[in-house]
């Protein structure tokens, strides 16, 4: 009843951010349309990154590297240390960044990497479960908001100060290399979906239209490069942690073993 | 034997750049990870193998007189005050030792860009920017034109 009110009253105030933002460009593209096409990116994605693991030769890398795991002699996992390792590289090495040593830029991966899924799932459920905005509940317009801002802060934090070849190798910050692909397009994505929502707002078309193409432009080449960006590492990435946790947990280590003094045990 | 970077562990953290004496750790513009640039300059001082939090970087023989298979890998603990070296062998031996840390603590030292910038009236100075301050001495020696001319003349 609480959040029904708040709806309205929100509703009432013109608050867009409230408001199932792909409802209200049903003129440029209709729910079935929208429908097609998240499912065409979601398709991309999947090819782009099968292809890159064939084509650059990732999975043959990875192949080669766990033959050579394996001739190692090392013990067994039960089930339970498995789930913990595994456990593990979820809370630490995914889920909190905790590799990160440098506190900046693991706030900057934070806020990219959670405003991205955020706006994601909410893309998605507004998309396919809710295509009208009438009985869309408010927490998914206020998440799709939130996780597109997060992206947009946490992306131009990046961009601008955290990407090492910029704050260590002293490049300008305005030198694209192809390594800023993903987060160029994943900052410019985000940033045209609010200011599309502020031109809704506006009540202005031409606005409207005009960064609804900009949006789609963006969005489209964020899920169809992947072959050539660095979407594919979100998924890499975890892989290769729960891997090393798992190997971790089975004595694999290529690292020495300090040799202990007795003074030292 | 230069060393490389195993770009699947590297994060890009970027410190193998800052420490590198000869210049020659450079970021990758595809991937955003670290890559020794030209391993025929490297000085072989181990100092971003010793360095890199994520232990991606190891040495090699240059390919073309060494096949490989041989590797050496760095744990650095300064919190022990130890490092921890294992060494292995083409022919499968391996040798590991650990040392104790007796040198400054690692990432103590001030880096060059927290000094004041010196006056640029220093370039035509004797002295090296700093000293004798940084050196925590009152004078320096330095050398007297004047009197080398006339030693010179002799």
């Amino acid at each position: 009843m609480g959040s029904y009110s708040l709806n309205l009253v929100l509703v009432k105030e013109n608050r867009m951010y409230t408001l199932n933002p792909y409802e209200g460009l049903s003129i440029f593209l209709p729910a079935i349309g929208w429908q097609i096409y998240a499912c065409l990116m979601i398709f991309a994605v999947i090819i782009g990154t099968l292809w890159d693991l064939y084509y650059g030769r990732k999975l043959e890398f990875f192949k080669k590297q766990r033959s050579e795991v394996r001739q190692r002699q090392a013990g067994r996992l039960t089930a339970g240390q498995r789930i913990a390792a595994v456990a593990k590289a979820i809370i630490i090495n995914i889920a909190t960044t905790a590799e990160f040593q440098n506190k900046a830029r693991r706030t900057t991966h934070l806020l990219g990497l959670y405003g991205f899924v955020i706006y994601l799932i909410s893309s998605l459920l507004m998309i396919f479960l809710y295509p009208t905005s009438k009985d869309t509940p408010i927490i998914l317009p206020i998440a799709w908001n939130l996780g597109a801002l997060m992206v947009v802060v946490g992306g131009l934090w990046f961009f601008l100060r955290q990407r090492v070849n910029v704050s260590h190798e002293g490049n300008s910050p305005w030198q694209i290399i192809r390594a800023d692909l993903f987060i160029s397009m994943l900052i410019l994505s985000s940033a045209s979906a609010l200011i599309m929502e502020l031109s809704e707002m506006s009540g202005s078309k031409v606005l409207v239209g005009i960064f609804f193409g900009l949006y789609m432009l963006f969005t489209t080449l964020l899920f169809t490069t992947v072959r050539w960006s660095k979407l594919a590492h979100m998924f890499y990435k975890a892989g290769l942690a729960i891997q090393k946790r798992l190997d971790e947990a089975r004595g694999i280590s290529d690292l020495p073993i300090p040799i202990l003094k007795d003074s030292d045990k | 034997m230069p060393t490389f970077v195993y770009m699947e562990k590297c994060d890009g953290c970027g410190k193998c750049v800052d420490i590198c004496p000869s210049d020659i750790m450079h970021i990758d513009p595809v991937v955003r990870r670290a890559f020794n640039l030209e391993p025929g300059f490297c000085w072989e001082c181990y100092s971003c193998v010793k360095e890199c939090p994520q232990h991606a970087i190891d040495v090699r023989g240059y390919a073309d007189f060494a096949p490989l298979g041989h590797s050496v890998r760095v744990l650095r603990e300064p919190e022990m005050k130890r490092i921890s070296w294992k060494i292995s062998y083409r022919n499968g031996k391996v040798k590991q030792f650990t040392f104790p840390i007796r040198t400054t603590e690692f990432g103590s030292i001030e880096s060059d860009r927290n000094y004041p910038v010196p006056d640029p009236a220093a370039l035509s100075s004797q002295l090296l920017a700093h000293e004798p301050e940084m050196l925590k001495a009152d004078e320096l020696p330095t050398l007297n034109p004047a009197e080398n001319e006339k030693k010179g003349d002799r």
